[in-house]
């Protein structure tokens, strides 16, 4: 158990003043100005608001900064400030079939109402470092149409498609009835929407929890789950159905105005897999769903946690509960990065009073065993 | 008869909301250095609004609005995440209330869109705001939305399925 100490001000506030010399740098070389952070390291700033469960661009990049780019101290420090804020609505649910789309790609139809669209990815980069970025340069980038050294001639705008872009699983697969549908609750407007900031987790839960548990968990602990379940621990037989990326508008409606408003966009990824049938005497074979939605740009985390929450799903599919992935207690008491490195790093504090009660039972102990004549004679005394 | 210009003024009054819905929606997007540009602009030529008189209903305050998405996009409703949000009301001597409610945390918008929401809602001034603000921000925003979906369909691209070695 930790216990609380006295004293070390002094030590404590050079150790703090240490920090922010080393978090600063050299002087001679030129401070990061929060807009730096927040345009050229956008997808640190995307984890740091999924996972700090909190969508702002400004604050997660000065939190980047000031944590000196320990992105799960730059959460910790979101955590901590969201708390200071009041609740002042919960939005409309989103639209993401309305998505301004940066990228729309899917795995299982090459063929697609509104194409198939890259955007800015790293796929299909080769991965090789690229030396030239070790030099600042001010390469002209805006070049309307450029010619590579292949000869691939580039255009910098083109055309869009006319066509809407289609849901591939609630538009394309659904039609056919080929894979299940999404469920609403009945008498939706008064089911109430779980939410883990407000009520403390108890088991079981019901999906929207395990949804808002997997959407700000840590990116690292729900890949490797994700992992695990295409290793054979639950395998599921996932593809991506879809993938989206780009901007939503987030509406709410204030009561004092009776009718809804936009009130600006936010920066969202979206991933829809499509996992292996189910069927029963009564039902035909269907295709199952897992869905992923994650702040900012950040299809990893979104692919890894459509393939978990597809996992979680295993009660209500019947499926038997076998391996981590499925375990929803397991998953959620542990998704959580501010409360895991909570945990896992106070140990590093003083724990001196404890320690010595565990040193004087082991120095008991090893005395015991040492004499044991002492010890019969204690234990016939204790007898008697 | 009276039913009649009930629901004649009803339907007035939804126009008016969805009026107001498209304006809230374009002044939320704008940055502030827009808004107070044209804010600039405005003045200068309309010493009235120079010293406009209002009172704060709700001074400008930073929350959070709690953003919910749906299971595959149309199933059910879960928590997503929070963002920050400010929002400010204001009076005009009026009478007119203008409210906004604008994602990030900036006062000085805030305030600034409530002050605008409330005049587009006056006769006196809501054409000429209309002109300088609402018009042409709206179709700056289009026009950079447009301009970012002809930028991004370039990586529209066709696959072509290989025939595999083995199957040849």
């Amino acid at each position: 158990m930790y216990v609380a100490v006295k004293g070390g001000e002094k030590a404590i506030k050079n150790a703090h003043r240490l920090l922010a010399e080393k978090r600063r740098g050299p002087k001679e070389i030129p401070e990061l100005s929060i807009t730096q952070i927040k345009e050229q390291l956008s997808l640190s700033v995307s984890r740091v608001m999924a996972e700090g469960s909190l969508f702002d661009e400004d604050l997660a990049a000065l939190a980047i900064k000031q944590a000196r780019g320990d992105l799960i101290e730059a959460i910790f420090l979101i955590r901590a400030y969201r708390t200071t804020l009041p609740r002042l609505a919960y939005s409309l649910p989103i639209r993401t079939d309305k998505m301004n789309v940066e990228r729309r790609v899917s795995a299982t139809y090459k063929d697609l109402p509104g194409g198939q669209i890259l955007g800015p990815t790293f796929d299909y980069t080769h991965r090789l470092l690229d030396f030239d970025l070790m030099e600042a340069s001010d390469d002209d980038l805006s070049e309307e149409v450029s010619t590579d050294a292949e000869g691939l001639k580039t255009e910098k705008t083109t055309q869009p498609s006319d066509t809407g872009m289609p849901r591939v699983l609630g538009g394309l697969l659904n039609n056919e009835g080929l894979i299940q549908a999404e469920t609403l609750p009945e008498n939706e407007e008064e089911h109430p929407v779980g939410d883990l900031t407000r009520e403390p987790l108890e088991f079981p839960v019901d999906r929207d929890q395990r949804l808002q548990n997997l959407a700000r968990g840590d990116e690292g602990f729900i890949l490797s789950l994700g992992y695990s379940t295409q290793r054979g621990y639950a395998r599921n037989h996932a593809f991506v159905g879809e993938i989206r990326l780009g901007t939503v508008s987030i509406e709410i409606q204030p009561p004092e105005l009776g009718f809804a408003i936009d009130i600006g966009d936010l920066e969202i990824t979206e991933c829809e897999t499509v996992n292996q049938f189910q069927g029963s005497k009564t039902e035909p074979p269907q295709f199952t769903r897992g869905y992923g939605l994650v702040f900012g740009q950040n299809e990893r985390k979104a692919i890894s946690m459509a393939l978990v929450d597809r996992a979680l799903r295993a009660k209500e599919m019947g499926e038997d509960i076998v391996a981590p992935a499925q375990d929803e207690e397991f998953v959620m008491s542990h998704s959580d990065n501010i409360q895991a490195t909570g945990f896992v790093e106070h140990i590093k504090l003083p724990h001196y009073v404890d320690f010595q009660a565990e040193l004087g039972l082991v120095r008991r102990m090893r005395e015991e065993q040492q004499t044991p004549s002492t010890q019969q004679s204690q234990t016939q005394q204790a007898a008697e | 008869m009276t039913d009649v210009s009930g629901q004649k003024d009803q339907l007035n009054q939804k126009d008016t909301n969805s009026e107001r819905q498209k304006w809230l929606s374009v002044l939320a997007r704008c940055t502030l250095q827009d808004l107070q540009h044209h804010w600039n602009e405005l003045t200068k030529s309309e010493a009235d609004l120079n010293n406009l008189p209002y009172r704060f209903l709700r001074k400008a305050e930073t929350g959070l609005v709690m953003v919910r998405g749906r299971a595959g996009g149309d199933g059910q409703q879960f928590n997503l995440g929070e963002v920050s949000v400010t929002r400010c009301t204001v009076c005009l001597d009026s009478d007119h209330i203008g409210y906004a409610y604008i994602r990030g945390r900036d006062h000085k918008k805030a305030e600034l869109v409530a002050v605008l929401d409330a005049l587009l809602q006056t006769n006196r001034w809501s054409q000429k705001i209309r002109e300088i603000f609402v018009t042409p921000l709206a179709s700056a925003q289009e026009k950079a939305k447009l301009d970012r979906k002809s930028q991004i369909a370039t990586s529209k691209v066709d696959f072509f399925t290989m025939v595999r070695g083995e199957d040849a």
